[in-house]
């Protein structure tokens, strides 16, 4: 399965922030494996959060076989697993499907 | 007061209300939606409708199971779908520039500055210059995850009052 772009040049472009709420704190990739056989991203994540301190998650986010086609540039795919990833951050605590992508290591 | 009335939104914006950039909107129930059903055999090319933010045209196209319609298809609704209008065209808009492909992220407040919903955009082409712009990504509830909409009544119409005043971080 390849990538658009190289899993640490895409793990280097996926750190974020919150635009509307900075005391929600930024996210950080600090690797980022291809699993072929789930067809997702699994990514080691960093959150720092102003007040609680950093907390490490593992996330699996799905990526879809279409998305991978060669002629897909990598900013779109970039702006896709981004907004994908961002998803999750925000709905992680409201929605079961999007708590049950990620695990919480420490 | 005064009203102002289209086909699916009345927008009735207060004297005071007005002078602090909070509204008060009526959603009237779409009657007529586009069915979840709609992207069934499309090419993940097709545009299932376009959204508007003042002359701009942002389309949402059927996409993959990551990105699109077919993303949000299992939230998707008539409340929902006014909720992107809502969001796109009224919203706060924040440009993505860590990415630097031409993302945005538009996203609509209460009278607390309490973010609402929230709508993920990629102006940037997807498959060179033949699909461009790539369009909506992914849109939420920022509250509930899913289709429920805050202000949601029972008949179906959503209330939600906004403001536009919230402050920002430009550099994202």
């Amino acid at each position: 399965m390849d990538l658009p772009l190289t899993p640490d040049e895409l793990a280097a472009r996926l750190h974020m922030d919150d635009p509307f709420d900075a005391g929600r704190g930024e996210l950080e990739v600090e690797s980022l494996d291809v699993h072929e056989t789930d067809f997702a991203l699994a990514l080691l994540v960093v959150h720092v959060h102003p007040l609680h301190g950093s907390h490490r998650w593992r996330v699996l986010l799905p990526i879809d076989e279409s998305d991978l086609d060669s002629e897909i540039s990598a900013e779109a795919f970039t702006a896709t697993v981004r907004a994908n990833l961002r998803e999750w951050w925000d709905l992680k605590d409201i929605d079961e499907e999007h708590a049950a992508m990620g695990s919480r290591l420490d | 007061m005064q009203i102002m009335s289209s086909r699916a939104v009345r927008l009735c914006i207060g004297a005071t209300l007005a002078a602090t950039s909070i509204a008060a909107l009526t959603i009237e129930p779409a009657s007529a939606t586009v069915s979840t059903s709609y992207c069934n055999g499309r090419s993940y090319k097709a545009v299932v409708k376009n959204y508007t933010r003042g002359s701009a045209s942002l389309p949402l196209r059927c996409g993959t199971s990551t990105w699109g319609f077919r993303h949000i298809t299992s939230r998707w609704n008539a409340d929902f779908d006014s909720m992107i209008a809502l969001t796109i065209s009224r919203g706060e808009a924040v440009p993505d520039v860590q990415q630097d492909g031409g993302s945005k992220i538009y996203a609509l407040f209460d009278n607390n500055c309490n973010e609402l919903f929230r709508v993920i955009y990629n102006g940037g082409a997807y498959n060179g210059n033949d699909v461009k712009p790539q369009g909506i990504i992914t849109a939420y509830d920022e509250r509930t995850g899913t289709a429920v909409t805050p202000g949601a009544t029972q008949s179906g119409a959503v209330e939600p009052s906004y403001r536009t005043d919230c402050s920002v971080i430009q550099n994202i």
